[in-house]
């Protein structure tokens, strides 16, 4: 009996422990499976969770730097020098309605508002904007200008007389100093309200309600393409436009869909509604001219209109939201039917959204696309002069100054000034090509043209192509300069014991420098002239003459004296220096014969007067550099034989030889590179013609630089030069150097020094002088 | 590079010039003799290395019986907008304002780049800051634009006069001031 509950606790035990044991390696199995399901599905969503949150932490980071870092930084502002009027001042009615043109000014009969001008008979009426300038604000203010002839008579504002009166400034560049991209930011109060409505009626009708993406505006986008038959609406928001524009990438990947939309999401979280939209408004992509990119509307409407944004009508508003949709499509200059046609779509959008009246909508439907004329005509945009401009800039300054936030830099550039050299490069380039039967665009030149007083750069042309980026060989071209460089030994010569009326040998030579292969110079004509005075030999150009004079000076001599002038020692140590072969970029050149156009000072080229910060507070200023390099007379002595070279020599071709001009043509080996440097009271020019691929051109100084700059010159009109007549200025023989008279001779008139040292002519009727005959006397 | 923070020393320096122009006035009324000096040579104006390496913001001295002569009477510039500009940096130059002056005068220069009297003006401006570099350079600039032009040319020799003295340099202030105080009465 007692194994009955025994067994029967066995039976029970062995029978309840059976089907547990079958369970159990089940149960074990299944469990273990679960438990290893249940902890990698743990460990995989922890993971996924931590790599999630760090990629969403990474582009957090991403996205909101750069927004933050775009939208909160203000760019430097360049500005032009800006046109000073004032009674008496010679300019002309049409020069100023030009200028007001360059300004962005429209001609109008409504001056209520600042940017429009009225012409009048004698005159025109203008409201000017209101400008902050580096020492004084001027507010907007209505004027009235009258001219008498080629001359401004009189400013009046209402009934008073004003002295004097500045237009604005052009701006002629705008760039992050960070990241050196050209934009005008606007804030969200500069943001025209048609312009902000109109972008949300256009891309984005959901834009006040969606967090970043929509996707009832995906479909209704799809079903008005469907419909259409043509892109016509996007689905993307403005936020996920705006992040696409930040990453510029067309890669067309779910991958890149998807980032693009937790970007989108994570700056709605991050950011305000106008925050987005005046940064999507600074930021879309609206164009491209040449290296340079067109972002934001407000370059987008100085590009494409010349005109602020605050003063485009709402047929240009909607002509610039036309282009978002594919700025190479919808390009104004090249498809201007399919981009009109574009804008009064948008034209009829805003009227049904009731952002503008029946009778605005029909004005403007009514109007053309009104696009400048072509991409380079409209605002000023001067990419040559802006590289000089920076390298001045991070000359003077630290990065770190560079990166302060809204800078305003005043420069020297003269807008009428750059237009007039910048035409005549490109005109005269295309007529020689053109006569001469040249690949077209094969030729290529640069100039500078700076103050002779101040040194400051007033143009600077890198190219043929003025308002396209590209290399700028005024001031990173360094070719040899040729002939350019021989007022150099005759600076050195005159200021030893040489005369204009001494003789140098012009007779063939062979030099061998220690340690260098024998040199032959030869005359450019081939032939050589024996005895010439200095004057006929630097008119002439004569390089066998210039050898000799240099070697009796002494080449440490003159590059002694090169190097006082433009602050660095030459790189030729050997006497082929005398005919100019020394790389010299046409900017190192126009500090050279600053020297000599200043009256003997060095005025070192330079383009920054002053840097302003964001309040208008004037970090530095820049004063004028001025340091006398050459005696007076010595200077004024070597301009009148400069002003021979132009009436008698190499550049008498000019129109302008007569008139008061000075100047000195340069060509190099083979003709590979024609110079000229030229100056008249107000201005020097150096202008430099040859090829990029430095082949021949078959083209002299004369023949080649001294065109465009006789084409600068009739432009500005000439000024010339008055010099005070030297009380030792004598009448010398051209050809001999002996004192003359012009009935006897063909006689130059020419500073002298020690006039007794001069021999006459003889049957001129001169009396020789005392110390010439103490002189004959003494053999001396 | 120039701050337009003004130099602390202006107001000491306009005190200084004020000083000497009374004592000018002095000079004159007593009309005090002065010893002959070898005179410098208008013409020879090789450029003084010496002083192109100094700088800072060295005071006119005041001594007995040297004072600045009176300036000749000058045709202004002849352009209305760079006279408008002139009298407005000498307001601000007796303002004590020299960085505004200068910023003036330049603007003036820019419309009249060959006036002498704007380049003399400039000189003084810059030395009003202290800048005797400026100052000596503008001045020379001066000098060879004054040209024949017999006042300018006085004007612009006396303001070197006054350069050389601010760097004390008094010998040279001198001899200029013997040779052009005595032309210009």
């Amino acid at each position: 009996m007692p194994k009955k509950p025994a067994s029967g606790r066995r039976r029970s035990a062995s029978s309840s422990k059976k089907p547990p044991l079958k369970a159990s390696w089940f149960t074990r199995v299944s469990r273990w499976v679960l438990r290893l399901a249940l902890r990698i599905t743990l460990w995989v969503a922890l993971v996924g969770v931590l790599v999630g949150s760090g990629y969403l932490y990474y582009l957090d980071r991403s996205i909101s730097k750069t927004f933050e870092g775009r939208r909160w930084s203000v760019p430097a502002q360049v500005y032009a020098q800006p046109m000073e009027l004032y009674a008496g001042k010679r300019l002309t009615n049409a020069q100023l309605q030009d200028e007001l043109l360059r300004l962005g000014y429209r001609k109008t009969q409504d001056l209520s508002a600042p940017g429009g001008y009225q012409p009048i008979p004698g005159g025109v009426r203008l409201h000017l904007r209101s400008f902050a300038y580096m020492d004084a604000i001027r507010p907007s203010m209505r004027i009235t200008v009258m001219f008498v002839g080629n001359r401004l008579q009189r400013i009046l504002a209402g009934n008073r007389n004003m002295d004097l009166v500045r237009l604005e400034p052009a701006v002629i560049g705008s760039f992050f100093p960070s990241h050196g991209e050209d934009r005008l930011i606007l804030t969200p109060d500069q943001v025209p309200a048609l312009l902000a409505e109109g972008l949300k009626a256009v891309e984005d009708r959901e834009f006040d309600a969606h967090k970043g993406f929509s996707l009832t505006g995906i479909a209704r986008a799809a079903l008005v393409n469907l419909r259409s038959g043509e892109a016509q609406q996007g689905g993307s928001t403005l936020t996920q436009q705006l992040v696409k524009s930040y990453f510029l990438t067309n890669e067309r990947t779910i991958e890149r869909k998807l980032r693009e939309l937790a970007m989108s999401i994570i700056l709605e979280l991050r950011f305000s509604k106008e925050d987005i939209l005046t940064a999507y408004i600074n930021e879309i992509f609206l164009g491209q001219n040449g290296a340079r990119a067109i972002h934001g509307f407000g370059l987008g409407a100085q590009y494409y209109f010349n005109k602020p944004l605050n003063e485009l009508p709402p047929s240009q508003i909607a002509a610039l939201i036309s282009i978002i949709r594919g700025p190479s499509y919808y390009n104004p200059f090249r498809h201007p039917e399919r981009t009109l046609r574009r804008r009064n779509r948008i034209l009829d959008t805003f009227l049904a959204d009731g952002l503008i009246s029946n009778a605005r909508h029909q004005d403007a439907i009514g109007q053309p696309l009104g696009v400048v004329a072509s991409p380079n005509s409209g605002g000023a945009y001067y990419p040559a002069f802006m590289d000089l401009v920076r390298a001045e800039l991070s000359e003077r300054y630290s990065a770190s100054d560079l990166r302060t936030q809204g800078l305003r830099i005043f420069t020297t550039l003269r807008p009428r000034e750059q237009a007039n050299a910048q035409q005549a490069v490109s005109n005269t380039l295309k007529a020689i090509e053109q006569e001469r039967k040249y690949e077209a665009g094969s030729l290529q030149a640069s100039t500078v043209v700076t103050d002779t007083q101040t040194g400051e750069v007033l143009a600077l042309v890198g190219g043929r192509q003025g308002r396209v980026d590209g290399f700028n060989r005024a001031i990173n071209a360094r070719r040899p300069v040729g002939s350019v460089i021989k007022p150099l030994i005759v600076l050195s010569a005159l200021e030893s014991d040489y005369e204009w009326s001494s003789l140098v040998n012009d007779q063939a030579i062979t030099i061998t420098p220690p340690n260098g292969e024998p040199w032959s110079p030869r005359n450019y004509d081939g032939k050589t002239r024996g005895a010439v005075p200095i004057i006929k030999a630097l008119a002439l150009s004569l390089n066998l003459a210039a050898v000799d004079l240099g070697n009796r000076i002494g080449l440490d001599v003159v590059q002694g004296r090169f190097a006082d002038l433009v602050g660095y020692t030459p790189k030729n140590r050997y006497p082929s220096f005398f005919l100019g072969a020394e790389p010299m970029s046409p900017l190192q050149l126009a500090e050279l014969y600053g020297n000599f156009a200043s009256g003997g000072f060095r005025t070192t080229p330079k383009s920054v007067i002053a840097v302003l910060d964001e309040q208008g507070t004037p970090l530095s200023h820049h004063p004028f550099d001025v340091t006398q390099t050459i005696e007076v007379d010595t200077a004024t002595s070597l301009n009148s034989g400069l002003e021979i070279v132009m009436r008698r020599g190499t550049g008498r071709s000019s129109p302008f030889a007569q008139r008061g001009v000075a100047g000195k043509t340069g060509t190099s080996n083979d003709n590979r590179d024609s110079w000229f440097a030229g100056f008249d009271n107000s201005r020097l020019s150096i202008v430099w013609v040859g090829r990029d691929d430095n082949k021949p051109t078959g083209l002299t100084g004369t023949s080649g630089a001294l065109r465009i700059w006789n084409t600068m010159t009739e432009a500005a009109g000439p000024d010339p030069i008055t010099s005070a007549t030297s009380e030792n200025s004598i009448a010398i023989e051209y050809d001999t150097g002996l004192q003359a008279t012009a009935k006897c001779a063909d006689v130059v008139v020419l500073p002298i020094r020690r006039p007794d040292t001069l021999k006459p002519k003889s049957g001129c009727g001169i009396k020789t002088s005392f110390g010439e005959r103490l002189r004959a006397i003494f053999g001396r | 590079m120039i701050s337009l923070v003004q130099s602390a020393s202006s107001p000491a320096l306009v005190r200084t010039r004020n000083l000497l122009a009374n004592l000018a006035v002095v000079f004159l009324i007593t009309g005090c003799a002065s010893t002959t000096v070898q005179t410098p040579q208008p013409g020879a104006s090789t450029p003084d290395r010496r002083s192109s390496s100094q700088s800072g913001r060295e005071l006119p001295k005041v001594r007995e019986n040297e004072a600045r002569p009176k300036a000749p009477t000058i045709a202004p510039p002849r352009n209305s907008g760079a006279q408008t500009l002139l009298a407005r940096a000498d307001t601000a130059l007796a303002a004590e304002q020299p960085a505004t002056a200068v910023l003036l005068l330049e603007r003036a220069v820019r419309i009249e780049p060959r006036e002498a009297l704007l380049w003399i003006r400039l000189s003084q401006a810059h030395l009003d800051q202290g800048d005797s570099r400026a100052a000596f350079q503008h001045a020379r600039k001066a000098i060879a634009l004054a040209g024949s032009q017999t006042n300018k040319r006085t004007a612009a020799w006396l303001q070197l006069a006054n350069v050389y003295q601010a760097q004390g340099k008094d010998g040279e202030a001198k001899q200029i001031r013997n040779r052009y105080g005595r032309s210009s009465g």
